[in-house]
């Protein structure tokens, strides 16, 4: 039966391929159409050899970054990919809005030093993609991070960021990069589609959502030399104008010390400030929310590595809902009995839902909206710009025929939905970026780490402040006093890699330790350098080893107690694995740095 | 330990669709094959359809006793998308997770809802491994596919906001369209019943290709429309909702349990290549802590490593606080013994391997790969081809 079609008409199985073949109910949408708008007949380059770029290889060879380039890892290929479905009806896309950003791009990257600096471009996708463009005339290396598909019933026209890397692949190409060269994120800004709506069974449910792990971490780009983010958006250029996505991730770069300017393309031109991104409310506050509420048998060991088929399906959209005001959030009793439920056999209560009141109003969802409610000939021929702005923030439908809840089981609970570990976080602990502020001023990481750790050892060796000391002298005595510790938490820092352990003794007192990876801010210290301090005196010195206070603490730390239960959330549960851990580096501090067990 | 060059990664990325091959800006795949001793990889084989068989008679057995059914403690939802396959599906592709121990093969999963790794497995294994003979999943799917119809409408379903799920998913479906196969990618929503047929995009369907775990579908909004189409037996499915029975880690505990509902030749096959696994039971709480060391407590519908508790990989007080969860639930539960893994050196350096056998319709159809340095496979594992030495 194995009747080989290569010789086939691309286009039929083009067709094949984007579900539109046979004629059928409702009718189908030619998938030329997907092209048909701002499609243009030359390249950038004014020739015709973006037909060379309908070869999916060839347009991953233009886009992807050099193999030994740091940025290769976040590059997607996802919807490059994409290109060998549509090749029969491929074609490159500018419209005016496109070429528009262009000019503001140029402008940018004429009047702006992106030495050290990242960009993350979070515009419409083909927008994203002319400002990858033009960065990368200036040395700049695009990163290609779209990560899903277009599709022919496609709730986000991905086919538009796809036309435009067709458009720019011949200049892409023709302009080779470092491996050195700093990265430009290229982010398609409708990803998250309309929050709030349910889609449709006649919808493509293309929408997605990045995590932190998609992109680099702090340690990353300071190991890099980068200390500035740059994120161009079309919302604003202030605090909150990061993609409900991106704000977790933007405050933890934000606490490690990346300094943030956010950039709004207006006309041709565009506006800037410096932004501090902090912790706001998203749709996937709620995931936060949730973690805490799950059984206190939750431990991250139950880690899950692959929940996004749950997550996706009875979460995210779900809560898109509530989260944006549709008719999830000003649900009533009336929706009924609540979905969600705190087993009072867990013994804890829920914790509180900030302004989305009780638990049960949280989880409700529209169901999907009628088919009337579309443009019978589907979304994309007569369609504005992919996702316009208004469209992407504005409010959630409220077309919904009625509300139904979602059955949630509470000991399913799941952390956040993460395919790859990211930084576990505790807020108790962030005191600790003051660090940060002992930077040099103004120079690359990278050549004042060397300086920095000198100047902290030797602070902690010889010229402590009063402060400092006082610490010291205080800690040192308490723990002569103390007969047992207790371990009640262990959590990572936003800091680039450090661990911080807590611990208790039985006159009140709390002692952290805080152990520094042996490769930090790029530079690698010759021994394993632990820092502690009292959180109530906030103050941080280093333990120095084979100092009296090292052997005092080796030896309490022997006879620690573990206390999974008083203090530790799920994320930061300390174990006896851990504290060996802790202790084989305090007892040889040539130890190389592996990661903490869980 | 050397991992593919950049090339291979590019072909990777692009010929076998495998986007993710970089796993916490490292990448994953290795870059020479594995080489274990051809007659164990035979015996691989062999066992695995071995326990193919064994599976389907399971499947039979369990629907045939309501007092088997209920051994499950499967939640009404399960049981109703159980009940409503009127003709039982077979099992059309599975893979199993299986171990080199001091004792022979070890199977310690079997993954016969949605396996994944299908076009990592084909990549790898042409690519690095440079066998593609012997990796036929994609051959076999598709003799599978046209088993009564030359040319049918497939549905690949799968969870369409995400990529990793995408990837095999379009690998399969890009296969099946050059042999003339008709093949949509969509999600479950995306399936409409209207009474009579099943359509997707207004296009009749005759197989579902479904790559969304059976046990999240109730949370679909057209999950009894799809339940009634399975009632109706308008909805085929690869697999079939019946393949949750073989999914679920309780079967091996049923195995073990009720060995007398098998001959001998199985009951062989069970104690020798099958951990002694148990039905997490309260009742034995006290010993679960005493022997730590040696167990293993896994949630029936756990996958890749998710709600997999080791005991040798905590301490006692830990152990204690992780059999909370557990004994909260323990129709949900099986434990199972601990086993050595052999590692297997590369480059110079030891890691353990899991290795992946995919069954088609009862036929052994290749390996998919992973290793972790530390024989804890997650999601971060390493994957690589094997070649027979």
């Amino acid at each position: 039966m194995k009747k080989n079609l290569r010789n086939a008409g691309l286009v039929s199985l083009t067709l094949g391929a984007l579900g539109c073949g046979e004629p059928a109910q409702p009718p189908a949408v030619n998938p030329q159409e997907l092209f048909k708008r701002d499609a243009v007949s030359a390249d950038s380059l004014k020739g015709e050899e973006w037909r060379k770029y309908l070869d999916a290889k060839e347009l991953h060879r233009a886009w992807v970054p050099p193999a030994e380039s740091p940025w290769r890892p976040f590059y997607k290929p996802t919807l490059i990919a994409a290109v060998s479905i549509v090749q029969s009806a491929a074609a490159p896309v500018a419209g005016q809005a496109t070429l528009g950003q262009e000019s503001a791009a140029g402008r940018f990257a004429n009047g702006f030093n992106l030495s050290d600096a990242a960009v993350f471009v979070d515009l419409p996708g083909e927008q994203s993609v002319a400002w990858g463009a033009v960065l990368r005339k200036v040395g700049v290396a695009p990163v290609v991070a779209i990560n899903n598909w277009p599709h022919q019933n496609g709730l986000l026209r991905l086919e538009r960021p796809l036309g435009a890397l067709i458009y720019y692949a011949s200049a892409a190409a023709a302009s080779p990069l470092q491996a050195n060269a700093t990265p430009a994120f290229l982010l398609e800004r409708s990803r998250l589609g309309q929050k709030g709506y349910v889609a449709a069974s006649k919808d493509f449910d293309n929408r997605f959502f990045h995590t932190s792990t998609d992109f680099p971490s702090a340690l990353t780009f300071k190991n890099r030399g980068i200390n500035r983010i740059v994120y161009v958006n079309p919302r604003g250029v202030t605090p909150g104008s990061e993609e409900d996505d991106l704000n977790v991730y933007f405050t933890e770069l934000s606490k490690a010390g990346l300094q943030f300017t956010y950039v709004q393309p207006v006309a041709d031109n565009y506006e800037m400030a410096l932004v501090t991104p902090g912790p706001r409310e998203t749709i996937f506050t709620a995931v936060a929310v949730q973690e805490y509420r799950s059984s206190p048998y939750y431990h991250h060991h139950y880690y899950h590595s692959y929940p996004h088929y749950s997550y996706w399906h009875t979460s995210y959209w779900t809560r898109s809902s509530g989260a944006w005001g549709g008719s999830g959030a000003y649900s009533s009793g009336s929706s009924g009995s609540s979905s969600v439920y705190y087993s009072s056999t867990w013994g804890r209560a829920p914790p509180p839902l900030g302004r989305f009141g009780e638990g049960q109003r949280l989880f409700c969802f529209l169901l999907p909206v009628s088919c009337f409610l579309r443009r019978r000939d589907g979304r994309q021929t007569d369609d504005g710009p992919a996702q316009p702005e208004d469209r992407v923030d504005g409010p959630a439908l409220r077309r919904s025929r009625g509300l139904r809840d979602v059955r949630l089981d509470a000991r399913a609970a799941h952390p956040p939905p993460l395919r790859r570990r990211n930084l576990c976080l505790r807020g108790d602990l962030r005191h600790r970026l003051r660090l940060l502020e002992v930077r040099g001023g103004g120079g690359p990481v990278r050549g004042a780490v060397p300086l920095l750790l000198l100047l902290l050892l030797a602070t902690s060796c010889s010229r402590e402040s009063d402060a400092k000391k006082k610490a010291r002298e205080s800690i040192t005595k308490t723990l002569l006093q103390t007969k047992q510790l207790t371990y009640v938490v262990k959590g990572a820092i936003p800091d680039g890699g450090s661990i911080c352990f807590e611990f208790t003794a039985e006159s009140g007192f709390t002692l952290e330790v805080r152990a520094q990876p042996r490769e930090f801010w790029g530079e690698k210290s010759s021994y394993q350098v632990l820092w502690l301090s009292d959180p109530h005196s906030r103050e941080e010195f280093a333990l120095l080893p084979l100092s009296d206070l090292e052997r005092t603490l080796i030896g309490l730390l022997e006879n620690a107690r573990i206390d999974t239960e008083s203090k530790a959330d799920a994320y930061s549960k300390p174990s006896r694995q851990s504290l060996l851990w802790l202790l084989s580096r305090l007892k040889d501090r040539s130890l190389a740095w592996t990661s903490v067990p869980d | 330990m050397r991992m593919a060059a950049p090339e291979i990664v590019d072909r990777m990325s692009i010929d076998y669709l495998m986007w993710n091959a970089y796993v916490d800006g490292r990448l994953s795949a290795l870059a020479e094959p594995v080489a274990i001793p051809r007659a164990e990889l035979d015996e691989l084989a062999s066992l695995s359809e071995r326990f193919a068989r064994l599976l389907e008679k399971t499947i039979d057995l369990v629907l045939a006793d309501p007092a088997l059914l209920a051994f499950y403690g499967f939640k009404p939802p399960l049981r109703r998308m159980i009940e409503s396959e009127r003709a039982r599906l077979p099992i059309t592709l599975a893979r199993y997770d299986a171990f080199r121990t001091p004792g022979g093969w070890r199977f310690s999963e079997f993954n016969c809802d949605v396996p994944g790794g299908v076009h990592e497995g084909a990549g790898l294994s042409d690519l690095i491994g440079g066998e593609r003979s012997r990796f036929r999943v994609v051959e076999l799917l598709t003799e599978a596919l046209c088993r009564t119809s030359a040319r049918p409408s497939v549905a690949v379903c799968y969870a369409s906001g995400y990529a990793e799920d995408l990837e095999q998913c379009e690998f399969l479906r890009r296969e099946w369209t050059r042999v003339g196969i008709r093949a949509l990618l969509c999600n479950p929503e995306n399936l409409v019943w209207n009474g009579r047929e099943l359509r997707c995009f207004g296009e009749k369907i005759d197989v579902v290709y479904r790559f969304f775990p059976a046990e999240w579908l109730q949370e679909v909004a057209n999950f009894e429309d799809l339940l009634s189409a399975a009632k109706s037996g308008a909805l085929p499915m690869i697999n079939g909702f019946t393949s949750l029975i073989a999914q679920s880690k309780k079967t091996m505990a049923l195995w073990h349990e009720r060995l007398e509902l098998f001959d001998a030749a199985e009951r062989e096959l069970i104690l020798g290549h099958v951990p002694r696994s148990e039905s997490f039971r309260t009742a034995e709480l006290d010993r679960y802590r005493r022997e730590r060391e040696r167990l293993v407590v896994k949630r029936q519908f756990g996958r890749i490593g998710e709600e997999v508790l080791m005991g040798s990989h905590c301490g006692d007080e830990e152990w204690e606080d992780w059999l909370g969860w557990p004994a909260s639930e323990p129709h949900e539960w099986i434990v199972q013994e601990r086993f050595d893994n052999l590692p297997v050196t590369v480059d110079g350096e030891t890691i353990y391997g899991c290795f992946g056998p995919y069954v088609v319709d009862g036929k052994f159809a290749g390996l998919y790969n992973r290793f972790a340095r530390d024989g804890f496979i997650a999601f971060n594992a390493l994957v690589g081809a094997v070649v027979g030495a």
